[in-house]
């Protein structure tokens, strides 16, 4: 079971790649990356729909919740959505595939130990170490093997 | 010519590090409206409606104009269009397997899915993406990142 899931993992850190590099040629082929972002989120917007309804069988929830919740929870993640995805899509053609890759998931790492440094956003605190620091080190020299080959 | 060159790819580097900053904090949110809202489902059709919401006013004053020449879709393969599907089953597998696998393992493998593609997608030149051949200090490269991941990981 737990192969198998680690084999789901690999597909569909598969994705990822595979959409950057989809979004881009549409980039080129509608003439606008931004365009481009825009059709890829409204494919996934009405999929999504179609999904809600199958997976929670109604598409409500307690408009209530806008005001017991702060603001930035509604709009946060579908803004810096667009941002990663857009950048990658301008990246890519600039830095190949791969490039694109490390050097987005060295910033996630980066942010990351940020996060868990100081327990934003509620996670629990989780010190910077010195195996984490190696980590990063070597990361930083793995980018800078890729960039320079 | 050759400094200017080393300068954008600085800046282009420089970039793709600040959209991956982004990418947790997107995470941890996302993962706060999922408990507001009480689906995951829901969660990420909101993320992706209010991330298309804002994509118009950002085309609009990119390009000033939102068409495009409708022969592009009669020219182009059909897997041009289906990039948000793969969006998708990223978001939804991560869920998924989330609670399977735990957190290091998740991010382990999604992230050598992602590299072993690249890679394969730049060896091939697939997507129509500039080739650049596989060598041994590339898989180096790739080698010392995922290592790198799983210290940060497993510390």
């Amino acid at each position: 079971m737990i192969v198998l899931s680690l084999i789901g993992g690999f597909l569909a850190g598969m994705a990822v790649p595979v959409q950057t590099s989809i979004n881009s040629r549409l980039g080129r082929e509608v003439g606008s990356p931004y365009l481009a972002s825009l059709i890829s989120m409204s494919v996934g917007t009405i999929i999504l729909i179609i999904l809600v309804f199958a997976a929670d069988h109604r598409i409500m929830f307690n408009i209530s919740m806008f005001l017991s919740h702060p603001w930035w929870i509604w709009v946060g993640g579908g803004v810096l959505g667009i941002t990663y995805l857009t950048s990658n899509i301008l990246l890519l053609p600039r830095l190949g595939a791969a490039l694109t890759v490390v050097v987005t998931v060295l910033g996630q790492t980066i942010m990351a130990i940020f996060i868990d440094q100081f327990g934003w956003f509620d996670v629990p605190v989780h010190e910077l170490n010195i195996p984490r620091l190696i980590g990063v080190a070597g990361m930083l020299f793995g980018v800078y093997l890729m960039r320079k080959f | 010519m050759k400094k200017k060159e080393s300068f954008y790819a600085i800046l282009f580097l420089l970039w793709g590090l600040a959209a991956g900053m982004v990418s947790p904090v997107q995470t941890a949110i996302n993962a706060k409206l999922r408990v507001a809202v009480g689906s995951p489902v829901m969660a990420t059709l909101i993320s992706f409606f209010v991330g298309s919401l804002v994509l118009v006013p950002v085309t609009l004053i990119m390009n000033r104009k939102l068409t495009f020449e409708l022969q592009v879709i009669r020219k182009s393969p059909w897997w041009l269009w289906i990039g948000g599907v793969l969006g998708i089953i990223f978001v939804i597998s991560n869920i998924l397997l989330l609670p399977a696998l735990g957190s290091e393992l998740t991010v382990v493998a999604i992230i050598c899915g992602q590299m072993v593609i690249a890679m394969l997608i730049d060896h091939f030149g697939w997507f129509g993406v500039a080739r650049h051949k596989i060598n041994w200090q590339r898989i180096a490269g790739l080698v010392l990142l995922i290592a790198g991941v799983i210290l940060i990981q497993r510390f």
